[in-house]
């Protein structure tokens, strides 16, 4: 179980990370704007990492108390935790020599939801649905 | 003929030549500049400015300021607080777009020029001095302005929690027009 999740982190926050990176490409050209030197493509692969092992090790420690539940739960906490991460990027305040923050959380923010949907997307490929849950 | 000549050609000469001086003090801005004021919270720069400048070290009567700051140009770091700042509350950019500074005297002092003149902010006018320095073509100067003089902001609920007094810092290179 936990080397599944383990997996399911590596591979989801890989991916996650790699959708940032054509998402920031996709931002920066058709905005205009540039914050590379803010977020760094590895930067961007490195966060959505460390999301998606902490969210393992939630699911890991999660699943030990809520067995059948696990899956509801934690995707419920899941993205609320996700939510709750949108505020950061409204708060940071940018070096003044960086042109037009006011799109800097258009930038940031759709990248907050990426390790959830991918961790979603990627699941069935490292563990069986739940048959306790579909009796 | 000859005779009336001479004196014609020296007067035209002075002429052109009184021209060239007054020339030599009108400098324009380029690239570079710094507009950047600095408190507890916020900090940030203002990245637009134009006016004209006459300068002569050497003939400080003769010397004038008038510049202006785009209040739309700020820029705290932070999107929503720049359009907190651009707001109705603070400097209300629509009705006030512009900062301005107009001298009235220039003076010489022992560790560069002072200017005195008037400030317009949030379309309030308050006489202030400048302390400035000019070397290397870039004029560079600092002071401090209460944001409350100027009617920018006010000192209650959460505007309370912005400083007051902003240390504001001028860095101006130019070159002679």
């Amino acid at each position: 179980m936990l080397k599944k999740c383990f997996f399911l982190a590596l591979v989801s926050g890989l991916s996650a990370g790699v959708a940032s990176i054509v998402y920031a490409s996709v931002y920066s050209s058709s905005m205009g704007v540039d914050f590379s030197k803010i977020v760094k493509p590895s930067g961007l692969v490195g966060a959505s990492e460390f999301g998606t092992l902490l969210a393992a090790a939630g699911y890991f420690l999660g699943s030990k108390f809520l067995k059948a539940n696990t899956d509801a739960v934690f995707n419920i906490l899941f993205l609320l935790l996700t939510f709750a991460s949108c505020v950061g990027p409204f708060a940071t305040n940018l070096p003044v020599t960086v042109s037009n923050p006011e799109l800097f959380p258009g930038y940031v923010i759709p990248m907050h939801f990426f390790p959830f949907m991918l961790w979603v997307v990627m699941k069935p490929f490292f563990m069986k649905p739940d048959t306790a849950s579909a009796d | 003929m000859k005779k009336l000549l001479v004196p014609i050609a020296f007067a035209a000469v002075m002429t052109l030549s009184a021209f060239a001086a007054v020339n030599s003090m009108d400098w324009r801005i380029v690239d570079g500049y710094n507009i950047a004021f600095t408190s507890k919270d916020p900090s940030g720069v203002f990245k637009t400015m134009h006016g004209d400048i006459s300068f002569d070290p050497n003939n400080l009567d003769a010397s004038k300021f008038n510049v202006s700051v785009d209040v739309n140009s700020i820029n705290t770091g932070n999107g929503m607080r720049n359009n907190k700042a651009k707001g109705e509350k603070f400097f209300d950019a629509d009705k006030y777009p512009n900062i301005t500074f107009v001298s009235t005297k220039m003076m010489k002092t022992p560790s560069g020029f002072e200017t005195k003149g008037t400030l317009t902010m949030h379309g309030v006018q308050k006489e202030i001095t400048i302390p400035f320095t000019f070397a290397n073509n870039t004029f560079a100067g600092s002071f401090s302005v209460n944001r409350l003089d100027y009617g920018v902001g006010d000192d209650k609920g959460m505007s309370a929690h912005v400083s007051k007094d902003l240390r504001i810092d001028i860095s101006v290179p130019v070159a002679k027009k």
